[in-house]
């Protein structure tokens, strides 16, 4: 091969060379950012991204409470009673909770406040920020942090992403530095910037003002909690609806099937809703799941039903005995072989309503006490996929704040007021009024008086355990219970296990948390 | 035969070169020349062209020509020619005094004298020192295998294929042992014919020529990050020097079921309705005489059938000195052994090598390939056909399918197989070209462009009569996704290469660039029918104007099937360089560099080294092992090297944000900025020996260690931070152990050979560091412990009175006492006769979430911290999922025409977590149908001395059922998983020259082979198949969740040669 072939095959071999080395050096080839992502530096620059990264926590913390506000809220009060062979949820209701429970996870809730603390923490180099979206951010936070301290107390606590891995690892903070440091300014700063009224499904001034009087009752601060349900009044966004079929429409979403040709389809609209969390069939209620999915794990209880029945008889000489002077909302026309006659259905519609049977009109039902489960929300819904309930779980109702008025005016010794308040939603409900008798004169008939009728007004909604911790009274209400559960007796919990067990995964990852005293 | 041991022309020129370098430093002495002529042939007697015939110590050389013959003119000097030729060993024979020789020449079993090319540089085999196992395209062909490796299983010690089971599906390999914790992440680096690739399915076993096993780390290391677990050179056929030439394979199938497992027939289940005392179903005995209580159905019989298998090879090669090609294509066609499955593959594999010129060197290889596969949903279909209520119908009157019964209990298994849909299409292409330039006999420059492009797409679809919520009012849905991966990769490589006397150089330095992008699409609509199966057919977005054409068709996209893209680019830059030195071949020694920079690490860690050395001591060559007539070959060689691991998730370094399902935008994951590349430091010693001339036995002896540290693991962190996990660097794994193999040709002579190979490889794993354990479902993965042990609750049987739940409170067990007709006399013993003390505190055991007490019937649980309770502090360890010791041992017979061969091979110490039969028989629903053992040896009456607990249900009995739902196991069903397996025999003939000359069909060769696959397993295990790969998840191997059953397979094997 002579010289000349040699240059050109060389040269053929350079341009190979040349040609690459054009399309490519070699930092180019080792940086690559993410296409389908995008990084925390390059968001949260304006109103709309945190708007945005707004809309995304709440999406958390709808997900955070899809199942966790009534596991919390009502399984281990006397509300419910365990049917069936679910292990996980009887030990739920016989607050006999192994702390591998995979519900004890606390995952979405800090996911939550992950998200609006990056939200909190940009907002201050935003310029002209929109102070209604860092408000709202603060009740978010305020509120899961509340939550998480109601259930296990001492807490681990972070106001900022974690900017290193090491940082992931904290230990807990007393319960009430929680409250004291983050809880109640969170509160305070939320209810200073936030501008809407009225907003079903993000936090309003009115829900500020409720999340207010709720931990305040908590914290045992009467007056504030008085004072904020009287600034919520104050707004005159909210007022009680005075129908049967408006109280039903609060909860009512029932989709068109064979079984419920007439279905409406979600409603879940009122007044009287002051707060909810919203789901849709992407992110999905954990109602359902709690009360109608399946086999029939958890159903009203024989108590609860028997007291609600105590108080508004469901036959007429109970009735008029008690209340001689009203007469029950509804009728029922009676056919006989010679003669029609119409007759009142007595009792509390609201108890019809909350029980799986017929339609509340036409009375409790068929279903046997302790057979009938709650479906106050999706009555006779059937074919239900949980995996596409929209069933949005409201978190402040304007009775809700009414009766809390009605507790914190009873605990400043102010009964007649309280009365006064309990008989504000009976008039609302079309209910007899409930008389001073009923009342009853010491402060214990009073407020248990008072507590059962939250209990009915608001069964299913996550409020009786809180209820019962909050007025001292979860041991005295469930020791008898819990005893005399079928199958043996059940261990009754002791005061240190009110607070709820540490899942245990989250004490195995974390060194520095230890586990509630009652679980250990 | 011999024509398979040729190597590429590439690769033969390479060693003519160096054979004329090696003489071309020799002495000249000009004398009286000499003619020589000649005939070379094999053992079998027939002649061999082209052996390169040499006059020791001379340049003088020839050729031997198409019948074998050569004439040589000689020099003065020696008077003994060289005889070599590649697949034979080279023969020195005296022509002293003669003027014609007839030379025979023995193959060379091993391929010492091939040429090798691992790690960008040519080696001759017998020069590696590190562990290399090879398999040639003859042993990969045996068991007429769909994947390359299909059948090679058992034959390379320290490697362990298994099989992912069901059409499709391909396999697990693991080169000594688990090194990663990362899924998907567990298989080697393939290098087919230079071109580097994760994944193999696509190519036609019958294109390769040779694949060699990179086991050790030095060896692997010059691939850098890419090479963590192990590497495979694959080596595919190119077109050889001679006339036009026409391969033909057809190879027929036919594939059955090989042991079905224990299902309940209908009197069965009514037994268990019986005991159960459940409302479900017919069982409370409201009609005993029932026809529907009378179905019984042999559903496993139903839902499989023996399945054929097509397979077609045609193969075009032909070659000149300057230019050769290969070109095949095959088709295939595999009915799976479950109905309604199938797996096809279409490919195309074109290589062509042009030599110009004697500087010049070029070419290209296109592979193009289509699969098909359509499988079956193991969970409705095996699952219910185990667990399902069997006296429910199959088909109704009309032969239409009996829908199952809704919220998913109770599938009809043979509906489910035929009607739902799950099609997998892959399509995949890859080009790779090559150019050479040889500057200088010894210094060359090669570059290199490949391109793979990989579309991956599925698709499903489930008619709305297979809704799980309800029949009457199912959703017809479909799904799709597409994972669209292309690679492009350059190298650029200058190689040298010299020899001065006894003193044999090579180095080589280059460069590479590898960009990967993967686009992953995944969307999921509601369908309006049945009818039509594509996309034209799903819900239309009701917000789209139907009015407008080109919005038309706009499918509704249903976001709660977790609709995405995913789109991820990575890039690698690397450089790289090594050499190798051997003095007289006596003593070896080589190392290698390579410096990768990777886009998957942040800027402080992008770059990573993996240096490598090695060294050899050829023992044989020494002056008292020399002439040994015993002992022809003894070399120890010892090798060291780092290599990396760096398939993560590209971006893990940085924090991401992305829009949620529920709207707004979230952060999704937390990012590690520290992160950098996994790395393993590997040892290996080794020994080689070989016996009796021609190297009739030989023995090859390694011992290895492996560590790995900075695991890249996907860590849980504490919650409460807003993140569940975080990709970091954690924990060292351990992996050391013995390869050692030995074959040897017992009988060889012109009619009849007898060859036998036996290989075992023991392995231990270790985990060294870790934190915190790593919980993956039933597997635990903890510090001090191997990777891969089955978690969960262990049970010492089944408590036979209420009263033998009875412990002290130190934990120890005590043993009511009963009078002859098993009344409690109120008084416990010891166990060994000591009476307890009647006043003795009694503990019972108590599960704690139900807070029942243990009774009679219940599961006797381990209370492993003596708390009286059972909860997930007893949690254990059950056994491990990883084998410790595997290999195989195969023979091959020759008597004329006729071979022989079969391969067993075997693997030891891993248990299985039986998953399916954990969860028919957990009692979690009383529509689950428990299995027949489970039924008849369960506890029914205070007394019983059982082996399963009660069927009764219930909360009382939460105590038996708890362990399934927390995704732990039981120790009930946790069984040893060794086997040994017969893995095919194949009895092949080879028709006679003279019968096919006397066909006149031009034919050159023609054989004929019947083989049988998966003969027999020897095994204790009771599910359907005790080998199955984790399908690339390195922390749950061992899990058997019912995969696709084990077959026998009857195969003919047709081959013709034009």
């Amino acid at each position: 091969m002579n010289i000349k072939n040699i240059i050109k095959n060389l040269k053929v071999v350079g341009l190979l060379f040349v040609t690459i080395g054009m399309y490519y050096s070699c930092e180019d080839f080792v940086d690559e950012i993410p296409v389908s992502d995008i990084s925390p530096e390059g968001f949260y620059r304006d109103n709309a991204e945190l708007q945005l990264a707004l809309d995304g926590a709440y999406g958390l913390l709808s997900q955070a409470y899809s199942q966790f506000a009534i596991n919390t809220g009502e399984f281990r009060s006397d509300n419910f009673e365990p049917q069936g062979s679910n292990a996980s949820r009887s030990s739920l209701h016989n607050s006999t909770i192994d702390p591998g429970e995979g519900y004890l996870r606390w995952a979405n809730l800090y996911k939550t406040i992950d998200a609006v603390n990056r939200v909190i923490i940009a907002a201050e180099n935003v310029d002209g920020v929109d102070l209604d979206i860092l408000g709202q951010a603060h009740a978010i936070r305020a509120k899961v942090y509340f939550d998480l301290a109601r259930v296990w107390e001492n807490i681990p606590v972070f106001t900022a992403p974690i900017a290193t891995i090491s940082e992931a690892y904290q230990p807990q903070t007393p319960y009430a530095t929680v409250i004291e440091t983050i809880v109640i300014p969170d509160m305070k700063k939320a209810e200073e910037f936030i501008t809407s009224l009225d907003s079903e499904i993000t936090f309003s001034k009115a829900a500020v003002y409720a999340f207010q009087a709720e931990v305040y009752m908590w914290d045992k601060e009467e007056l504030l909690a008085k004072e904020a349900i009287e600034n919520l009044l104050s707004l005159g966004s909210h007022s009680l609806v005075r129908t049967p079929q408006d109280w039903e429409d609060l909860f009512y979403n029932q989709i068109e099937n064979d079984l419920a040709p007439e279905g409406r389809g979600k409603v879940q609209s009122g007044s009287e809703l002051i707060f909810s969390f919203a789901y849709s069939d992407v992110n999905t209620s954990g109602l359902a799941r709690a009360y109608n999915a399946g086999a029939a794990v958890s159903v009203i209880s024989r108590d609860v039903e028997s007291k609600w029945v105590a108080r508004f008889p469901l036959d007429s000489l109970g009735w008029a005995t008690k209340y001689p002077d009203t007469d029950p909302v509804f009728t029922r026309i009676v056919e006989e072989p010679d003669t029609t006659y119409t007759e009142p259905i007595y009792g509390d519609w609201r108890h019809f309503i909350t029980r799986n049977g017929d339609e509340y009109q036409d009375g409790s039902g068929s279903q046997d006490p302790g057979e009938a489960r709650c479906l106050k929300w999706i009555k006779n819904r059937s074919g239900l996929n949980p995996n596409m309930d929209d069933t949005n779980i409201p978190v402040y109702r304007l009775s809700d704040m009414i009766l809390l008025l009605a507790e914190a005016e009873l605990k400043l010794t102010n009964s007649v007021r309280s009365l006064e308040l309990i008989n504000e939603i009976r008039t609302a409900r079309q209910l007899p009024l409930a008389s001073e008798a009923d009342f009853g004169t010491s402060f214990d008939e009073q407020l248990d008086f008072l507590l059962a009728e939250r209990q009915f007004e608001l069964f299913g909604e996550a409020k009786r355990w809180w209820d019962l911790v909050r007025n001292n009274k979860a041991i005295d209400v469930m020791t008898p219970i819990l005893l005399n559960r079928d199958e043996g007796a059940v261990t009754p919990f002791t005061q240190d296990q009110i607070t709820w067990p540490i899942y245990i995964d989250h004490l195995n990852e974390n060194d520095l948390l230890n586990q509630n005293i009652g679980w250990r | 035969m011999k024509q398979k041991f040729k190597t590429q022309g590439a690769l033969s020129s390479i060693a003519l070169v160096m054979t004329i370098l090696f003489s071309s430093f020799s002495a000249i002495n000009l004398e009286a020349q000499e003619r020589i002529s000649g005939t070379v042939a094999g053992v079998d007697g027939i002649p061999i062209t082209g052996v390169n015939v040499i006059q020791k110590g001379t340049r003088k050389g020839a050729v031997t020509d198409f019948d074998g013959n050569f004439s040589i003119v000689l020099a003065s000097g020696s008077k003994t020619l060289v005889f070599s030729y590649l697949g034979f060993q080279e023969q020195e024979v005296s022509v002293e005094n003669k003027s014609s020789v007839s030379v025979t020449l023995e193959e060379d079993v091993e391929g010492l004298d091939e040429v090798v090319i691992i790690g960008f540089q040519a080696v001759k085999r017998e020069k590696i020192l590190g562990a290399v196992e090879t398999i040639k395209a003859e042993e990969i062909q045996k068991a007429a295998p769909i994947d390359p490796l299909q059948g090679i299983q058992g034959k390379l010690s320290g490697v362990q294929i298994l099989t992912n089971n069901g059409p499709g599906e391909g396999f697990d390999v693991k080169i000594r042992g688990i090194s990663t914790l990362t899924a998907g992440a567990t298989g080697p680096l393939y290098v087919v014919d230079g071109q580097q690739t994760f994944n193999i399915d696509n190519i036609d076993p019958n294109d390769i020529e040779s694949l060699e096993v990179l086991k050790d780390g030095a060896t692997a290391a010059i691939y850098g990050s890419q090479a963590g677990n192990g590497v495979v050179v694959i080596k595919t056929k190119s077109g050889k020097e001679g006339k036009l030439r026409l391969d033909i394979t057809t190879v027929t199938g036919i594939n059955s079921l090989v042991g079905d497992l224990p299902a309940p027939n209908a009197a069965q289940r009514i037994e268990q309705e019986r005991l159960q005392n459940t409302t479900w179903g017919i069982g409370g005995g409201r009609d005993s005489l029932s026809l529907v209580s009378r179905n019984s159905y042999d559903l496993q019989k139903m839902v499989t059938r023996p399945a054929i298998r097509h397979q077609t090879n045609v193969a075009l090669s032909a070659g000149s000195e300057k230019f050769k090609f290969y070109w095949n294509t095959g088709f295939f066609n595999e009915e799976g052994l479950i109905i309604n499955s199938e797996h096809k593959r279409i490919n195309t594999r074109l290589k062509v090598d042009a030599t110009p010129n004697e500087k010049f060197k070029l070419g290209t290889v296109i592979n193009l390939s289509y699969e098909y596969t359509n499988s079956v949903s193991t969970g409705s279909v095996l699952g219910h056909l185990l667990n399902r209520v069997a006296y429910l119908p199959v088909y109704e009157p009309d032969g239409s399918f009996t829908p199952g019964s809704p919220n998913k209990f109770s599938l009809n298994p043979i509906q489910n197989a035929t009607i739902r849909k799950n099609d997998r299409h892959r399509y995949r292409g890859n080009v790779f070209n090559y150019a050479q330039f040889n500057f200088t006999p010894t210094l060359s420059i090669r570059s290199t462009v490949g391109v793979d492009f990989f579309l991956d797409r599925r698709d499903n679809f489930t008619p709305a009569i297979l809704d799980p919520r309800n029949f009457a009012n199912g959703v017809t849905r479909g799904d799709q996704r597409q994972t669209l991966t292309y690679q492009v990769q350059q190298d650029n490589t200058l190689n040298y290469i010299q020899s001065f006397g006894d003193h044999d150089i090579s180095g080589f330095a280059g460069m590479q660039l590898l960009r990967r992008k993967v686009d992953n699409f995944k969307y999921n609509a509601e369908f309006n029918n049945d009818l039509i199966q594509t996309w034209n057919n799903a819900i239309n977005d009701l917000s789209i104007d139907p009015g407008n054409p080109e919005q038309n068709n706009t499918v509704l996209i249903d976001t709660q099937g977790g609709d995405r893209t995913q789109i991820v680019t990575s890039g690698l830059f690397s450089l790289f360089g090594g050499f190798n030195y051997d003095y007289a071949n006596k003593y070896l020694v080589g190392a290698t560099i390579r410096r990768d920079g990777s886009s998957s690490f942040g800027s402080g860690n992008k770059y990573g080294y993996f240096p490598s050395a090695t060294l050899g001591w050829r023992v044989s060559k020494e002056n008292f092992l020399k002439d040994s007539d015993f002992i022809k070959n003894l070399m120890i060689r010892a090798s060291w090297g780092i290599t990396g691991n760096e398939r993560i998730t590209p971006y893990s370094f940085s924090t991401t944000l992305g829009p949620s399902s529920q709207g707004g935008f979230v952060p999704l994951t937390l990012g590690n900025s520290d992160i950098k590349w996994e790395e393993s430091e590997s040892k290996n010693l080794g020994l080689e020996l070989s016996f009796f001339k021609g190297r009739r036995l030989n023995l090859s002896f390694d011992l290895w260690e492996r560590i790995t540290d900075g695991l890249l693991v996907n860590s849980e962190i504490p919650e409460e931070s807003g993140f569940s996990n975080v990709r970091e660097n954690r924990g060292i794994i351990q992996n050391k152990g013995i390869d050692f193999s030995i074959d040897g040709t017992i009988i060889k002579n012109k009619d009849f050979s007898w060859r036998a190979g036996f290989n075992i490889g023991i392995i231990d794993n270790e985990v060294i560091e870790l934190s915190t354990p790593i919980r993956t479902g039933r597997f635990i993965t903890q510090e001090g412990e191997p990777i891969g042990n089955i978690w969960g609750y262990k049970n010492f049987g089944v408590f036979q009175y209420d009263e033998s739940n009875a412990y002290t409170p130190e934990g120890k067990r005590l043993f009511p006492n009963f009078d002859a007709n098993g009344f409690f006399l109120g008084s416990y013993n010891r166990g060994n006769g000591e009476p307890y003390p009647a006043d003795g505190e009694i503990r019972k055991l108590v599960h704690r979430s139900s807070r029942n007490v243990l009774r009679g019937g219940d599961y006797i649980w381990d209370d492993t911290n003596n708390d009286g309770f059972i909860d997930s502090d007893d949690e254990q360890i059950l056994g491990n999922g990883l084998a410790t010791v595997f290999g195989g041992f195969n023979h091959d017979i020759r008597y004329k025409n006729w071979t022989l061969s079969t391969s067993f091979d075997y693997s030891f110490g891993n248990d299985i977590t039986r998953r399916y039969d954990h969860d028919r028989n957990s009692l979690r629903a009383s529509v689950l149908t428990v299995s027949p053992d489970r039924l008849e040896n369960a506890w029914r009456e205070q007394g019983d001395i059982a082996q399963w607990p009660t069927l009764q249900r219930g909360g009382a009995r939460n105590q038996n059922r708890f362990d399934f739902s927390g995704s732990t196991s039981n120790s009930s069903f946790v069984s040893d998983g060794s086997f040994i397996k017969w893995r095919y025999v194949r009895l092949g003939y080879k028709f006679p020259k003279d019968i096919l000359q006397s066909l006149d069909l031009g034919l050159n060769n023609l054989s004929l082979n019947l083989a049988v696959n998966n003969l027999l397993t020897w095994t204790n295990y009771i599910g359907y198949n005790p080998e199955f790969g984790s399908r690339g998840n390195p922390l749950t191997p061992s899990e058997d969740s019912l995969r696709y059953p084990n077959d026998r397979e009857f195969i003919l094997t047709l081959r013709a040669q034009f």
